[in-house]
């Protein structure tokens, strides 16, 4: 694995360029969170400024479907609220686009500050095209008000195809760039970030609870850098998924 | 993240980098190639039944052999080698994997609504609930004609949302049935009001509607009227349950609604319990006992589902079911409460997880392990194998494993436990260096059909021979290690120049791993040092371009090494270099020349070779990090430059272009981008100040402003 690879070298980085240890994420610390099945919510979401709640899983059955996984329709009045789609299958069905505008409706007219849909799929690199595809067709399916977003590890920026993820910016109207897989920090986040001069999109870093961050010198600069995200987990660690 | 996807047809794309600066992995999620997966990262599921699973995974593997089945196969090989997620498991055996065609409306089962499958609200039923209503109408015998189509219109109006925004749906479902007037069609009536008023969030009315239709004459009313009662409850006992995020807070639950809702649906089922509503009535009493926090009664309606081998009595699938138990249960379950062996093992095996040697202190102890031993009375061989995962995941004692498990002769087919014991124990045989491993290794082959086995033991077979130093034999005729993945991974990083050479020229293997073959090669020979054998090996190169990606899916095809970098030259670039064949030539006579270096260091920067994957060795306990067969060790760009700095024969113009290429890796970032060990900022400083003061008048030194 490519990442663990260029651990060392990160470390060596981190340690001769007194970026600094890396530091525990806390919660406390950032104001936009993701809320994921099975996480139950958390003090510090208090104050959030942007959430992003996972809603629905659409997965490969045939035909896929869209499989519920988030609670009932929040009552949130403050803050940006994100419908996050867990995506298995990028051959939604007409009713899967039903399902998914059908939810954007109810939480807006149950009065919750909805701005956007965020896709979170395990997008091929080689296949970022036919990804951009399916994400400006989803995005001229939604109202002209609710913005796109997607996830993506941190090989994008770093090995992305340019052309395909040239497209992808152009659709979306934000990327979360995940720094963890699974529940860990990916090791030598560092030096993938360091070459996210690349991306030309606005963009945020998703960092894990609990997890390891240390911000590149570089990152503060970048003019398209909008903060971060942090998935939430449960204290006691029980079996939830991350994106 | 973090595959064999689509039962690695697009895992054919793994097998090599599609161009040099590409990751081994081509998707976001990375996985690690090893079968022994101690900490969960949600990308290294096998079909090895263990620690670093997605705990959905396991629980799905052990209800395929609960339920006595396999999903449908649509060809005989359904997964490749790769460690998976949850998500391209459960696509792999949807048995359509990777399908990107469009689904038409048609594809769609006709109850379909706008809610999605599971959503936690009470108009989820709408409208399956209007079908059956259509249904008992046309059944009804006695109901006058006009009144049946008066019922029906007013059904259809009734298109209820259940958000407290939208307007009720009672009132104008009573207006719309006042005249209905015989006994027969007050009953309907007063269903439909009862629906109407479920849906609006009235329950006490529902609650007196569907009470008065307990004798009502048609079977399905009467049915209907019951199982609602039963929903009735339940909605109403959630009713302020729930914060402002939609999340449950079960002190707010109404514990005596949802009593009663318990009482209801145990009534329905033990009075009707193939009735019309058995199925959802059975999976509302699962919400019953999620929302009251009742673990023992939810952990028995799951085990009720384990053993009903009729997947229409389970109105759930294997996937959906370890789904819903991995969210509904698990997270918030004590092992010491759970009975079932199935469920326990999960548990086990998640608590098994550990980062390294230090915090496998930490994980589930053999004496608490043992302590379940009752538990697995019913599974003794489920037991045997926690026992023996233990030893190899957390205590690292591969001949427990050995005394535990018994060699099996194979049967027809092995269920993903049985598979497991028999491929835990050959890896338990290989670690404590037995000669059986690799046979009983072998053995399993004719009997490993079902999703992602196959996979499985081609990458314990391929890393049996790669740390035998006999990875050749992978390669050899007959070999039953297929996955491109697998045979491309080890052509990466480690074959040696014989095998690569003759897989360049065989026959027998496919011609794409053919073409990698002498692209490795030749980049290796390069630059490693091995530059007479790299002049001889150009020959090797095809004499035609390689055949065009078929045109069907040009996204799943393969990729392709561009072979034609080893015609590379740049002799007008601003640091000159002639073509690979003569800079090779020229460093064969001397391999300490500095033009020809420097060209080397060129040719790998300018064709986008840095942070290659051919120089980045997989760890050691993954495919691939055995020692390389390939003499030389990796490349760094920066070697170069450092060697030529510190060469005082080195001419001040090839000098000050090895400084200012030294400066500007670390451009812009700081980070080097050359390889090697990273250097010091003091020693980037130096360079800047030696190229600056020292080599002055040289192009390099004006064009140099800033160090990184």
């Amino acid at each position: 694995m490519r990442s663990r690879a260029l651990a060392l070298a990160a470390a060596t980085w981190l340690g001769t360029s007194g970026a600094g240890f890396a530091a525990t994420v806390d919660a406390r610390d950032y104001d936009a969170f993701w809320l994921w099945a099975g996480v139950r919510p958390q003090p510090e979401m208090a104050k959030a400024k942007v959430l992003y709640v996972l809603q629905g899983e659409v997965v490969a059955s045939s035909p896929p479907r869209l499989v519920a996984q988030g609670g009932a329709t929040p009552a949130l009045r403050r803050g940006e609220l994100w419908l996050v789609y867990r995506v298995q299958t990028l051959a939604w069905t007409p009713l899967i686009y039903a399902q998914v505008a059908a939810h954007l409706r109810r939480w807006r007219a149950a009065g919750n500050p909805v701005v956007g849909v965020q896709i979170d799929f395990d997008a091929r690199t080689r296949r970022l095209g036919a990804y951009a595809a399916f994400l400006a067709d989803l995005k001229s399916r939604l109202p002209p008000d609710c913005k796109l977003g997607v996830t993506g590890l941190l090989d994008w920026s770093s090995q992305g195809d340019p052309a395909g993820l040239k497209a992808l910016t152009g659709v979306v109207d934000e990327l979360v760039l995940q720094t963890y897989q699974g529940r860990r920090t990916i090791p030598g986040y560092g030096a993938w970030l360091a070459r996210l001069d690349r991306l030309g999109a606005p963009f945020r870093i998703g960092l894990v609870q609990g997890g390891e961050w240390t911000p590149p010198e570089s990152l503060a600069r970048d003019p398209d850098f909008r903060g971060y995200v942090v998935f939430l987990r449960n204290p006691t660690g029980p079996t939830e998924q991350t994106p | 993240m973090l595959r064999v996807w689509a039962a690695g047809v697009a895992l054919l794309a793994l097998a090599f980098v599609a161009s040099p600066a590409r990751a081994s992995g081509d998707f976001t999620c990375a996985p690690a190639w090893t079968l022994v997966h101690t900490q969960y990262t949600g990308c290294d599921s096998v079909a090895l039944l263990g620690p670093g699973n997605d705990t959905r995974v396991n629980l799905h593997l052990l209800l395929i052999d609960l339920h006595g089945g396999r999903p449908a196969a649509p060809s005989p090989v359904i997964g490749g080698a790769a460690p998976f997620s949850w998500e391209n498991f459960e696509d792999a055996l949807s048995g359509k994997p990777g399908k990107t065609e469009d689904y038409t409306s048609e594809d769609v089962q006709p109850q379909s609504s706008e809610f999605a499958t599971g959503e936690g609200t009470r108009c989820v039923s709408n409208a399956g609930g209007a079908a059956g209503f259509e249904t008992a109408l046309a059944a009804a015998r006695r109901l006058p004609p006009d009144e049946r189509v008066r019922l029906s219109d007013a059904r259809k109006a009734m298109q209820p949302s259940c958000e407290a925004s939208s307007g009720a749906v009672l009132p104008a479902v009573t207006v719309a049935v006042g005249p209905v007037k015989s006994s027969a069609g007050r009953a309907f009536a007063a269903y439909l009001q009862g629906a109407a008023a479920f849906y609006d969030g009235d329950f006490d009315t529902a609650a007196a509607r569907f009470a008065g239709l307990r004798k009502a004459e048609s079977d399905w009313l009467r049915q209907s009227a019951r199982y609602m009662q039963g929903r009735v409850e339940l909605n109403s006992a959630q009713v302020n349950a729930f914060d402002e995020y939609g999340a449950i807070v079960p002190a707010k639950v109404d514990a005596a609604a949802l009593a009663a809702a318990e009482s209801d649906f145990k009534a329905y089922l033990r009075d009707d319990p193939g009735g019309l509503y058995a199925a959802s009535a059975r999976g509302l009493l699962r919400r019953v006992y999620w929302l009251g926090g009742n673990q023992d009664k939810l952990a028995a309606e799951y085990v009720w589902q384990f053993t009903q081998i009729d997947p229409h009595a389970r109105n759930l699938s294997d996937g959906d079911l370890a789904q819903e138990i991995d969210a509904k249960l698990l997270g918030a379950s004590e092992a010491a409460r759970v009975a079932d062996p199935t469920l326990l093992a999960v548990i086990d095996l998640e608590k098994m997880r550990h980062d390294n040697a230090k915090d496998a202190a930490a994980a589930l102890s053999l004496a608490d392990l043992e302590a379940q031993r009752p538990r697995f009375a019913a599974d003794p061989a489920l037991f045997d194998y926690l026992l023996a995962a233990h030893a190899l995941f957390v205590d690292g004692r591969p001949a427990e494993v050995v005394r535990l498990i018994a060699a099996e002769p194979p049967g027809e087919r092995l269920g993903y436990l049985s598979f497991s014991r028999q491929l835990l124990r050959a890896l338990a045989l290989d670690r404590v260096g037995d000669g059986g491993a690799r046979e009983s290794l072998m053995r399993l082959f004719p009997v490993a059909t079902a999703p992602f086995q196959r996979g499985a033991l081609e990458l314990a077979l391929a890393m049996h021979d790669e740390r035998r130093g006999d990875v050749e034999r992978v390669f050899a005729a007959g070999s039953p290690v297929a996955d491109e993945a697998v045979r491309g991974i080890l052509l990466r990083h480690a074959a040696g120049p014989a095998l690569l050479r003759q897989r360049a020229a065989a026959a027998d293997g496919p011609r794409l791993e053919a073409r990698w073959a002498v692209y490795i090669l030749l980049y290796k020979e390069l630059t490693r040092g091995d530059y007479a054998a790299f002049s001889r090996d150009l020959a090797l190169l095809p004499t035609q371009a390689p055949p065009a990606a078929p045109a069907v899916d040009v996204s799943r095809a393969p990729a392709e090494p561009d072979l034609t970098v080893f015609a590379w030259s740049n002799p007008a670039g601003r640091y000159p270099c002639p073509d690979l064949r003569d800079i090779a030539a020229r460093l064969a006579r001397d391999p300490r020349a500095v033009e020809p270096r420097l060209c080397v260091g060129e040719f790998t920067r300018l064709e986008g070779f840095d942070n290659s994957p051919l120089d980045s060795p997989p760890p050691a306990d993954e495919l691939g990090g055995a020692p390389s067969r390939f003499p030389g060790g990796e490349f760094a760009r920066m070697a170069i430059y450092k060697s030529i700095i510190a060469d005082p024969a080195a001419p001040a113009a090839d000098k000050a272009y090895a400084l200012y290429r030294a400066i500007y890796c670390y451009a812009p970032s700081g980070h080097s981008d050359c390889g090697g060990p990273e250097s010091p900022v003091s020693e980037r400083k130096a360079w800047f100040e030696t190229l600056k003061h020292r080599y002055a008048s040289l192009p390099w030194a004006a064009q140099t402003t800033v160090y990184w």
